[in-house]
């Protein structure tokens, strides 16, 4: 019978198959949980009601009141459920573990939410195997092999979910840092270029670029640079900032570099940048003074 | 070839001005009939305009070096007027900055900065 069982189940792509063995989830396993498929759609519905109609289970038990996106969230988690006990041990299945993590993510489903609805179901419907079965050590290993693909089922969700929450945070990051920064006309000849946010070499680069056409467009003879906002200084930054300051230079165009604080001032000396280079003016203020008075010589 | 870089002196200045993209011996020529100029003259100010150069490779950039060092050893002084934003990112890139030549955004600025520095 199992054999007959496991022969309709598509064999497992090589990255499952050991997801699968650290869990202990054997084929005969998933052929249980699989048998539990007709039991687990009978039942879902009530499930879930029940589990949002409990006290505490969640601050919106009403069904009048729930949202669209919120009956999304609900019908997401029922397919997911459902996906539990129905699905094939192929690639689809792990795609569908992903899409789940990348749409807990998405909707701001916390891992602990998913988790407490997740085993509720579980529970219940080993419950529901306890009652149907009467044999009690059958239901017993139902039940174990139904917690074991549980978990494991859980674990690729959450595995990706981290993956997709890691991906969020860094695309976040690269839009910060993907900030376009303006090169400013204080007036005629003068320049204002305030940096923020963090400086890698593409973007430097980027800014050097920009502000050099700006020299050119405008005839400039002084370039204000400040970085007030820039929260760290390493070598790699100090030495792009040089690096524009000496292209500026070879424009024909004086630069002042202003807002560097403390901490920035105290990495820059650690690393070696003495302050020549970088033609330091205090604060922006006394910068676009030194600036006019280098415009008037 | 050497017409290639006009070579033009007015009192003891000397304007050199690159027309177009130079091969090496270009330069190398350009650099030998400054030199030249320099002394037959008495020029005491050259200015190198590149205002008409948008591309220079390592060599070229080398030479924009050579050509002032070498003109200061025949006791004039020389400015670059006119980098242009492509050639400025280029020199930087490959680490030669022209520490010890003054450059200029255009012939004025240069003539005024040269006149500065007598």
């Amino acid at each position: 019978m199992n054999e007959v069982i496991s022969s309709t189940i598509q064999s497992p792509g090589e990255g499952l198959r050991e997801v699968w063995g650290w869990f202990d989830v054997s084929q005969d396993d998933r052929a249980r949980v699989a048998d539990l498929s007709p039991l687990m759609e009978q039942n879902i519905d009530g499930i879930l009601q029940d589990y949002y109609s409990r006290d505490g289970g969640y601050d919106h038990p009403s069904d009048e009141n729930t949202s669209g996106s919120m009956q999304e969230v609900r019908a997401q988690q029922r397919r997911h459920l459902l996906e539990l006990f129905d699905a094939g041990l192929d690639q689809k299945y792990f795609e569908g573990r992903e899409a789940a993590g990348i749409f807990n993510e998405s909707y701001g489903i916390s891992p602990s939410f998913y988790m407490g609805l997740y085993t509720y179901a579980i529970n219940r419907v080993c419950e529901l195997v306890q009652d149907s079965c009467e044999d009690a050590a059958e239901a017993q290993t139902v039940q174990r092999s139904l917690r074991k693909t549980a978990a494991c089922h859980q674990a690729l969700t959450m595995e990706a979910f981290s993956t997709a929450r890691t991906e969020a945070i860094e695309q976040r990051e690269r839009q910060l840092s993907e900030l376009p920064t303006p090169v400013l006309r204080l007036q005629e000849g003068l320049l204002l270029v305030p940096v923020v946010g963090t400086l890698d070499s593409h973007r430097s680069r980027l800014l050097t670029i920009q502000i050099l056409d700006a020299i050119r467009d405008q005839s400039a003879r002084a370039v204000v640079l400040d970085i007030t906002g820039v929260a760290a200084v390493d070598s790699m930054v100090a030495n792009h900032l040089i690096q524009t300051m000496t292209a500026t230079r070879l424009m024909g165009a004086y630069s002042v570099l202003t807002g560097i604080s403390s901490e920035v001032a105290q990495a820059l000396v650690k690393i070696g940048v003495t302050g020549e280079a970088l033609n330091p003016a205090g604060d922006l203020e006394r910068g676009v003074a030194t600036a006019r008075k280098l415009l008037e010589t | 070839m050497g017409r290639r870089v006009p070579i033009v002196s007015q009192g003891d200045l000397l304007i050199a001005s690159v027309q177009e993209e130079l091969s090496d011996s270009d330069i190398l020529d350009m650099q030998t009939r400054i030199l030249e100029e320099v002394s037959r003259l008495s020029a005491t100010r050259v200015i190198l305009d590149v205002s008409l150069l948008d591309v220079i490779d390592s060599f070229g950039t080398r030479m924009l070096c050579d050509i002032a060092a070498s003109v200061s050893l025949r006791g004039a002084r020389m400015a670059i007027v006119g980098i242009q934003p492509e050639i400025a990112m280029a020199m930087v890139l490959l680490g030669l900055t022209l520490e010890d030549v003054p450059t200029a955004q255009n012939l004025d600025h240069g003539i005024a900065l040269l006149r500065e520095r007598a």
